[in-house]
This record gives structure tokens, C-alpha cells and sequence, in this order.
């Protein structure tokens, strides 16, 4: 910062009251985050899977995938949750497939670390985002509590599919980002 | 119990049967009413539009003249807003004119609130009545329901509006300063009515825009204050006695 | 100088007389709108929330400065580089040497209100470089030609029809085509437009001065996408949109997505913490240029700085009954609505902005939409206050009002006054303004009328 502006914005700053940090604001307890997270996501446009178990996901991962040609696949995600399709850059791939860092209960948020690439996050048409039962929070100060710790280049918070209603004020989807999001909630993975 | 009751310019120049109303409905519960001639305006015109130091002026002429009232009474929302709410500010942090400040009230709140006025029952029975509130009323002295409880104590039906609690366009000055955008306030509230009998609203101003603005589109509405049709419920019971 | 004050009711007349269905359509809009706000606001406690982030807000406009070093530090940590601009000027001229000294061809854009405050546009333009607006849209007003019409929604004042005939010219779409038609025509052209920029320029919505993270939020993707495939990011930041810590964010940004949108939270919420480093993809640099233009003067007006506790969710403009009529073009500038009108004389400077003060009945519906509690009636009322003082009046005002005092403070001619003017205003009034102002559409009570 220059030493004008500086100078300048503590002399105004100091005219005025300070009414120091504010104590968290209050929030509603949620007693089952991942049934609200559910919940939430799928108010938000998105579509929510909770399989019983591995095979379960297995199972419904196989037939999904039947839909699409190809694929684009976070490094983060485990063999085991990789469908058998063939892989494509994520500027042409039809479905992304990624593994959530973290997942927010109360606004239905899935939260995506740029480590695991951007690309196949935003690109294709699909994602589908595997989500730990472990990795879910209820509010998203907690989150950020959580991540601020270890920041990538960009985190991005995933609500629901992109959308805008910028043309006469009516809906549409995947205007730039995936018009469909689909979350399937899992059992704690093996460490990579 | 004495109550100052203040005419405000508005209901003074346009609407003194209003103002005749009012007394008639104050004195049926049971108060003695009385309007001191030195009462003038409440200093909103000056006040909202960059002249403070008048506007505090004529509020503190005002709450001086009226100073006697166990209770000031005004039949407009907006001005009782100005003197008991946006006055305040304006005196010294020991004024005594707070406390004066303190007594003032919209008239239908009033009524409804502080001495518990009930219009007799069935005088409106079968009208189907839709409440405009003016906007410092319903913000700054939140006066929403009191209309409507009386009119329903009454037997009227009131009806939803959908765009109840959008201000009418009047805001004093503003309906002349930007005539254009004023009456297309009015155009959006007046369009958005439900079929009714009448609407009513406690405030002067906003009866001036919304009824001249409706017998200028010629829609044929009945627009009243509200101090007129609850008398014209009390009359009523006058007439039986 | 002789600077002209902007003049909102001569462009608001015009609208309404010519523009009905703009009229329609930002009505539809802004209604729409505060309702999904109510709701929004409902499902959380709204108030303590409100007094949370105006009390948060202010702690940091109090404390500006030191939170601006720490965030200029912590920023430069994370390897994003820290510009400082003092004016609309300084600060194209800081993104065009980015773009000289890299080779910038192809800049792609996020919505931004303090680009257009800048009009950073035309500056890149007349430069010879390509921009693009991604934002659905902004890229709809870019097509047309026009300004954006809201904070959050720049085509809220573009009918359908108005678009369709629009892609239908430019992008080749079928005539009446479907929204979804045409945003699929939107995002492939786009897309190219993405995979083929050197540089995004977006806004931001808050920057956590603790971790040094750039916060962004939107609904379709083109920010997440733009600050990914371009190899230079450059955010244009108002200095006094600055969070102690990023934690600060898991309230404000729901608080800013209910009170815009009425949505928990922005669909995608981007939080940069750098350039990519070592990750395999993002941009090779990110830059920040923090941009006074004028704010710090306001921050220097302590009855006044309070409006630079603004997060710009375009609440207060969907409350606004007066900016229902219009949208924003008759504010002719980038901020409209009651926001736009205390910032205008705080940003212009009185004589330019005084005027859109007038545009508000003082009706307190923006007050009680903001979610960081800015008094914006309150301004509204200093605004024409210090107009007053400085001789900055409608035609007439200043000696009504010492006429009106005069008669006032003399009761018998007052009341004499009042009947003379109930009984004749009638008669005379079409030819004495006021009153044949009042007559413009509407007429006067009759007093002897029994009502």
C-alpha cells in the first residue's frame, strides 16, 4: 500500500466507532447433517444417492455410467469408484467424476479442492461427486474451520448444478457449469 | 383523560371532515378532546428534505402547543412518525420534550391500542375492505393490524393485498419533485387491488395520491380515511341511543 | 468545472412513457425477488444475522487500515501479486500494463460492478483487446450494447423476446427459441471463448484478510471456470470489501446469497487462495488490485462512511418501490437504487449525485431489507440535507420551505391559509407548482366533499 492511502485510511478509520468482532452468530442445530445435507442439495437442483454400502455403490455406479461415453476422473478418486468407461479430456468428457473434500449440511454444499484438478469439476456436461459420511459438517463456519488450515489455489463450494435466470427471469441449467450434479454418499475410503 | 387531538396540514387542507371524524370516534371512547389553534404542521416537509433545523422548529412548536394532552392524537401516521419517532433525535438528550414525544399517537392505533375503542358490532357487517398503511406507520410505528382489527371487530371482511406493504408513491415532495415515477407507484398499487367496497387507510398523504390518482384514472373506487368509515360504524350505535 | 447533476426524473420519464414493458419486467423481477428474500430470510434468525454482519462490517471499516496491511500481506504470502489503484483511471491503466507486459489478447470477464464503476471495459477495448462478459447476463447487455440495470441481475429489465431477437442475430439461434435454447448457444460460444482466454478479470465479493483468500459467488459456473482456464486471474477489489478471517465468510456469504437471491448459498462459491503453483491446473498468476476511487474519502465522513458497509446483494434495489418503475439506467451509473443514491454524491461528489436522493419517498424499505443494516433512509435524508446546504435544491424548494416555515409559525394565518388553499387549490392549481405538478395524473380532494 502507498503511504498516502495508508496514511489517508487510518486517519479516516480511526473517526469511527468501532464496535469490535462480533460474537458467531446463532445458528440452528441440525441433529442429522446427513439426511439435511440430502436434503438441501436436492432444494439446490442437485441429486442425492446414499447406497447401503460398497457394493451397493458399485452397483449403482456401473449402471449410471452406462449413460455415458466418456469420462473425466479426479486424481483423489479410488479405483474402486471409477466406472468402466473411457476417459477423455474434461473439455470434451460427458460425465467428471471427483471425491468432495468436504460437504456442508446446512446449504447442501460440497466442497472441492483445486488439487484435485479444476477441470473435471466444471467442464463436462455431469459430475458426480462422491462424498465420505466422515467429511460431512453442519454449517459452513465449521468448514472453513476445518479447511483453513491447508488451502489450495481455489476451493469450490458446489451447491447445485449452474444455473441463471438471466433470460425473462426463467430457470435454466447448466448454462456454464454442469447442469446436473449428482452426490452419492459413502463408507471412509482406504487412505490413496 | 384529555387527548390533544392534532389535525395535521394534510387532513386541515383537504380532508377536515376527517378531522371531525376523528373527534367523534375519540369522544365515543369516552375522552375529552380538545385541539389548541397553535397547532400547526409537524416539521416533516422540512425535516425530510434537508431543512432539520426547521423541521425540529415546528416539531418542538408543535409538542409545545400540545403539551396539555394526556394524549396527542393525530389522524396521519407519518406525522405522529414524525413527532414521536424522528423527533426525539433532533432535541438535546434532557429535553422534556421527549416526554411530550413520548404521548404521541396515530389515531387508529390509538384507539385500538392504548383506550381499547371497539366500533359497534355488525356496523360494517358484509364490506369487503382493503387497509392501505402508510409507510412510516407501518415501519416506524408499527400500527399494521390496528385498522384491520377494528374494521373486523365490525364485521368487515378485509381483504389480502398483495402489494399491501409497497408505499403508494406519495413521500410528501417526492410526488411532485418526480411527478412521472410517483404516479406509477400509485398505478402498481392501485392495479394490484383485490375487488373490493373500499379502501381505507390512516394516512392522509397516501389517500390524497392513491384517491387521486383512482378518480383521475376514473376507476370508480371508493377511497376513504379510515377515522371516516369507522365513524360512519359508530354512527350506528348514535343512531340506536 | 461545471459538473451537471445526474438527472435521474427527466431519464425515469422518458422510461415509463416509452419502456412500459422494462417497467414490466424489473417489477416482475423485484418482486420476485423480495419474496425469495422474505423466505430467505426467514429460515434463519435474520435479525441476529443482520446485527452479526453490520456489527462485523463496521468493525472493519473502523479498523481499515490494518486489515487491509494484513490482508496485503497475507495475499502476497499465497503468491498473488497486490496492486493498489487510487482512482478509475490508475486502475485500468495497472490491469492494461498486465495485459502489455503479458501479451493479452483475449480478456474473459466475470460480473463486476466495480468494472463497470471504473468502466473498465472501454479502457481494454481502446486497447485493442478482446473482452467478453460470461455472466449470462452481462453477456446479454454486451450483446445489446446497454449497461447492466441491477447489482445482481444486469438483464432483470430485458424481456424475453428482447433476447431471443438478440441470440437470435448474433449467436444464430432459431426466432423464439426456448431460454434453455438460447443458454445452450451461450455456453458453447463461451466455452471457446473460455479455453481461449489469457486473462479473467472478475470482482470480489469479500477477501479474508487472515488467510489472504479471495471469496467469489455466483450461480452458473463462469467465475469457477474463468479463474481455471485462463493463465492470469486479476480481481479489481474495492478496498473496503475486506473480512478479518475467512471463517467470517461461512456467515456473511449466506447472508449475502439470502438477502440477493434468497438462496442458502450461492450455487458455486470460489475461494482463491493463490496461483496453482504446483497443482495441475488454475492460473499461472493471480493478481489482486485494490481500488479507492473515492472510498476513502467516504470512509473520512464518519455520519456517511457507514454505506461502505455495503456487500452489494442488490437487496435494497428489490425493495425499492422507486426502482421498481425504472431499474437502474435512469441512476446513469454503475450503482442504482437506494444504494446507488447514497453512494453517488459519497463517490461523484454532491453536485453530480445529489439528485438521487430525490428519487425515494423515504418509505424504509431498504432499511429494512439490508442485511448489513447501512440506514439507507437515514443517508438518504443527509444526502439532501448537505444538498440543501449547498444551495442544491428542485427549482423553488428553498424558498417554499422558508414560506411554508414562515406561515407555519403564525397559526391564524396558517389555518386561514389551509381553507383558502383546500377550497381553491382545485381551481388554481393547474397553474401554481407545486400543485400543477400534483395535477400530473392525478387530482385534487375537493374539500367540502363529505367523505
Amino acid at each position: 500500500m502507498t503511504g498516502d492511502l495508508r496514511e489517508r485510511i487510518r486517519r479516516a478509520a480511526v473517526e469511527l466507532e468501532d464496535p469490535g468482532l462480533p460474537p458467531p452468530a446463532p445458528r440452528p442445530v441440525y441433529t442429522d447433517p446427513l439426511t439435511r445435507l440430502g436434503e438441501r442439495l436436492v432444494t439446490n437442483g442437485g441429486e442425492w444417492h446414499r447406497p447401503p454400502d460398497q457394493a451397493a455403490a458399485r452397483a449403482w455406479l456401473d449402471e449410471f455410467a452406462a449413460g455415458f461415453a466418456s469420462m473425466t476422473v479426479s486424481k483423489n478418486v479410488p479405483a474402486s469408484l471409477r466406472p468402466a468407461l473411457a476417459t477423455a479430456p474434461p473439455e470434451q468428457a460427458e460425465l467428471g467424476i471427483g471425491l468432495a473434500r468436504l460437504a456442508v449440511a446446512e446449504s447442501g454444499t460440497l466442497i472441492l479442492d483445486s488439487r484435485e484438478g479444476r477441470k473435471s469439476q466444471l467442464l463436462p456436461p455431469t459430475h458426480l461427486i462422491w462424498i465420505e459420511a466422515a467429511n460431512i459438517v453442519a454449517d459452513l463456519p465449521a468448514a472453513l474451520e476445518r479447511l483453513a488450515p491447508d488451502l489450495p489455489a481455489a476451493l469450490g463450494f458446489h451447491s447445485g448444478p449452474s444455473r441463471s435466470a438471466d433470460l425473462g427471469g426463467i430457470t435454466v441449467l447448466g448454462v456454464h457449469g454442469p447442469g446436473r450434479v449428482i452426490v452419492v454418499l459413502i463408507a471412509p475410503l482406504e487412505p490413496l | 383523560m384529555r387527548i390533544c387531538l392534532v389535525p395535521g396540514c394534510l387532513a386541515e387542507t383537504f380532508y377536515p371532515q376527517a378531522i371531525r371524524d376523528s373527534r367523534i370516534l375519540l369522544e365515543a371512547s369516552g375522552a375529552e378532546v380538545f385541539v389548541p389553534p397553535q397547532v400547526t404542521c409537524c416539521g416533516q416537509p422540512a425535516w425530510s428534505n434537508g431543512h432539520p433545523a426547521v423541521g425540529r422548529e415546528l416539531a418542538t412548536a408543535l409538542l409545545d402547543a400540545s403539551a396539555a394532552g394526556d394524549y396527542i392524537v393525530l389522524p396521519s401516521g407519518s406525522c405522529a412518525a414524525m413527532l414521536r419517532v424522528f423527533t426525539p433525535p433532533l432535541l438535546e438528550t434532557d429535553s422534556p420534550r421527549r416526554q411530550i414525544s413520548a404521548k404521541v399517537h396515530e389515531l387508529i392505533e390509538f384507539l385500538d391500542t392504548i383506550v381499547h375503542y371497539r366500533p359497534p358490532t355488525n356496523s360494517l357487517a358484509g364490506r369487503r375492505i382493503v387497509v392501505h398503511h402508510g409507510c412510516h406507520a407501518r415501519r416506524e410505528l408499527a400500527a399494521v393490524g390496528t385498522v384491520e382489527h377494528l374494521l373486523e371487530a365490525a364485521g368487515a371482511t378485509v381483504l389480502d393485498w398483495k402489494l399491501a406493504a409497497e408505499c403508494c408513491g406519495f413521500g410528501g415532495s417526492f410526488a411532485v419533485n418526480l411527478p412521472e415515477v410517483s404516479v406509477a407507484m400509485a398505478d402498481r398499487k392501485l392495479d394490484a387491488l383485490p375487488q373490493c367496497d373500499c379502501v381505507v387507510t390512516p394516512d392522509p398523504g397516501c389517500l390524497m395520491q392513491l384517491a387521486g390518482r383512482a378518480e383521475r384514472r376514473g376507476l370508480g373506487l371508493t377511497i376513504r380515511h379510515a377515522a371516516s368509515l369507522l365513524r360512519e360504524a359508530e354512527q350506528m350505535r348514535q343512531n340506536e341511543h | 468545472m461545471n459538473i451537471e447533476p445526474i438527472d435521474y426524473r427527466t431519464a425515469a420519464a422518458r422510461l415509463l412513457a416509452e419502456r412500459p414493458d422494462i417497467r414490466e419486467a424489473i417489477t416482475r423481477a423485484t418482486l420476485a425477488k423480495e419474496d425469495r428474500r422474505r423466505e430467505g430470510y426467514a429460515d434463519i434468525d435474520s435479525e441476529a444475522w443482520r446485527d452479526w454482519a453490520s456489527r462485523l462490517r463496521r468493525h472493519v471499516l473502523a479498523n481499515l487500515d490494518y486489515y487491509l496491511e494484513q490482508a496485503g500481506r497475507a495475499l502476497e504470502a499465497n503468491g498473488i501479486r497486490v496492486h493498489w489503484a487510487e482512482d478509475a483511471q490508475a486502475t485500468c491503466a495497472t490491469v492494461l500494463s498486465l495485459c502489455h507486459e503479458r501479451g493479452v489478447r483475449r480478456v474473459v470477464k466475470g460480473k463486476s460492478m466495480l468494472s463497470e464503476e471504473i468502466e473498465l471495459n472501454p479502457a481494454l477495448e481502446a486497447a485493442g483487446i478482446e473482452v467478453t462478459e460470461t455472466d449470462l447476463g452481462e453477456y446479454l447487455i454486451q450483446l445489446a450494447g446497454e449497461r447492466p440495470s441491477h447489482i445482481i441481475g444486469p438483464a432483470y429489465h430485458k424481456p424475453l423476446s428482447e433476447s431471443q431477437a438478440l441470440f437470435a442475430e448474433r449467436l444464430g439461434t432459431p426466432a423464439g427459441a426456448e431460454p434453455s435454447a438460447l443458454a445452450a448457444a451461450a455456453r458453447k460460444h463461451l466455452r471457446q471463448r473460455f479455453l481461449a482466454a489469457d486473462m479473467m478479470i472478475t470482482g470480489a465479493n469479500a477477501i479474508a484478510a487472515d488467510t489472504g483468500t479471495i471469496a467469489l459467488v455466483e450461480n452458473e459456473g463462469n467465475i469457477r471456470i474463468g479463474t481455471t482456464t485462463a493463465r492470469i486471474h486479476v480481481a479489481c477489489v474495492g478496498i473496503e470489501k475486506l473480512v478479518p478471517r475467512l471463517t467470517d465468510l461461512g456467515t456473511l456469504l449466506p447472508l449475502l446469497s439470502r438477502a440477493a437471491t434468497g438462496q442458502r448459498l450461492g450455487n458455486y462459491v470460489s475461494l482463491i487462495s493463490g496461483p496453482r503453483g504446483a497443482e495441475p491446473e488454475g492460473p499461472d498468476e493471480v493478481h489482486v488490485i485494490f481500488v479507492d476511487n473515492g472510498r476513502s474519502r467516504l470512509l473520512a465522513d464518519p455520519p456517511a462512511a457507514s454505506t461502505l458497509a455495503c456487500i452489494r446483494c442488490g437487496a435494497c434495489l428489490n425493495a425499492c418501490p422507486v426502482f421498481r418503475q425504472t431499474g437502474g439506467h435512469p441512476y446513469q451509473w454503475a450503482y442504482s437504487g437506494p444504494i446507488g443514491a447514497v453512494l453517488a454524491p459519497g463517490l461523484l461528489g454532491l453536485e453530480r449525485g445529489w439528485t438521487l436522493a430525490q428519487a425515494s419517498t423515504l418509505c424504509g424499505a431498504c432499511d429494512a431489507a439490508c442485511p448489513v443494516r447501512i440506514p439507507l433512509s437515514g443517508l438518504l435524508r443527509l444526502w439532501r440535507e448537505r444538498a440543501a446546504q449547498a444551495g442544491l435544491e428542485a427549482p423553488g424548494e428553498a424558498p417554499a420551505i422558508r414560506a411554508y416555515a414562515r406561515l407555519a409559525r403564525r397559526p391564524h394565518r396558517f389555518h386561514m391559509a389551509t381553507r383558502l388553499l383546500g377550497r381553491f387549490a382545485p381551481w388554481f392549481g393547474p397553474l401554481v407548482p407545486p400543485l400543477s405538478r400534483w395535477l400530473r395524473g392525478r387530482t385534487l380532494p375537493l374539500r367540502n366533499r363529505n367523505r
